[in-house]
């Protein structure tokens, strides 16, 4: 009993804007998600809600010391990366690869914010767009979802297009090629899909 | 095998851009009498600039090209059997050059006046009137310092992309 006692101790809130109050909060939906309703769709909404609040618990933790490298606090990524769960459960059917391509824009988003709060929300000079640092945050982020759209696309080209895999099959005789022209994009785009389901 | 190709593409222009900030740090240094921190921002910022835009133009555009061009351009995109070289190899260096020029110059004027706070400032750098040769050459010698910096750096790219090649 005592044990237990401790182990909720530990999740008691210092003080109200604590990441364990969130926790709880996130607990408390689920599990009236789980106990209080039989409809399948306000579950659903009570479920996501939950994992909201858990969003914003894991972004309070992050943003405290153990979770800061070299003065920058990892919250920025976590948040995001939870976020981009909401948006591939959302997504997944359509387009399965928009939550990983969101993650660094989102995550530059949220770093945009985090300046805007260490300035206490007034627009100091020079504003945090103008700051060298996030200029170069901002860009680097940027890049990375370059590199993610590209390294998607290579993957596209080499599906769709089997004879720009290198060295290997060159050496094939022409025969094995004929048939591996451009396919017209509507084409293309259908074979995607039949491949993804 | 996909992300192993787009993995050596994608560091390829890792040390690319580690090369072109290292020379152009250097130079706008050594020109512009910037203390080497700002140099250092300044290059990496313009490079991740140029960086971003061309890739942005480059695999937005892919889709619209017809099938032979298409090819050509994912072959110098992955880096991929250039040495079947072709005029379209040769033209597609030369637009990225001039694009990625011009990005980092007018990304250096624009960054130049965000960063002075004071946009009076964008009608001096956009606008010029003919006040005769002397003062024209005096205001493009930004231009001349950067062509001068991101030819250096492109070529020994160049160079060390076609090191790469002969070497594989």
């Amino acid at each position: 009993m005592n044990k237990l006692i401790q182990a909720f101790n530990v999740l008691k809130p210092a003080k109200p804007l604590d990441w364990r109050t969130f926790i709880l909060i996130s607990i408390i939906i689920f599990l009236a998600s789980i106990l209080g309703t039989t409809d399948q769709e306000i579950r659903n909404e009570l479920a996501l809600l939950s994992w909201l609040s858990l969003t914003v618990a894991i972004g309070f933790r992050t943003s405290q010391p153990p979770f800061i490298v070299g003065g920058i606090p990892l919250s920025p990524w976590t948040t995001s990366l939870f976020l981009c769960f909401i948006i591939y459960q959302k997504t997944a059917a359509t387009r399965p690869y928009f939550a990983l391509k969101a993650w660094p824009l989102i995550a530059a988003c949220f770093l945009f914010i985090l300046e805007l709060i260490r300035d206490q929300f007034k627009i100091q000079s020079p504003p945090p767009l103008v700051r060298f640092r996030f200029i170069i945050v901002w860009l680097i982020h940027i890049n990375i979802y370059c590199w993610i759209e590209f390294s998607l696309k290579v993957d596209n080209w080499l599906n769709n297009i089997p004879e720009k895999i290198p060295k290997q099959e060159i050496f094939q005789p022409d025969s094995a090629k004929i048939n591996q022209e451009f396919q017209s994009p509507a084409l293309r785009k259908s074979s995607n899909h039949a491949s993804l389901h | 095998m996909p992300i192993v190709i787009a993995l050596r593409v994608i560091l390829l222009r890792v040390v690319r851009l580690l090369v072109s900030i290292t020379i152009e740090a250097w130079i706008f240094k050594k020109s512009f009498n910037l203390s080497p921190k700002l140099s250092v921002q300044y290059a990496l910022a313009l490079n991740l600039l140029a960086n971003a835009c061309e890739w942005v133009l480059f695999l937005n555009a892919e889709p619209f090209f017809p099938a032979e061009a298409r090819k050509e351009l994912i072959d110098y995109l992955l880096i991929e059997k250039i040495q079947e070289t072709s005029p379209s190899i040769f033209f597609l260096t030369l637009f990225n050059f001039t694009l990625s020029l011009l990005i980092k110059w007018i990304g250096f004027e624009g960054l130049k006046v965000l960063l002075s706070g004071d946009l009076s400032h964008v009608n001096k750098v956009f606008k010029r009137n003919s006040e005769g040769n002397l003062k024209i050459s005096e205001e493009y010698r930004d231009f001349r310092i950067i062509l001068i910096a991101h030819t250096l750096s492109y070529s020994l790219f160049l160079a060390l992309a076609f090191t790469l090649l002969i070497v594989e």
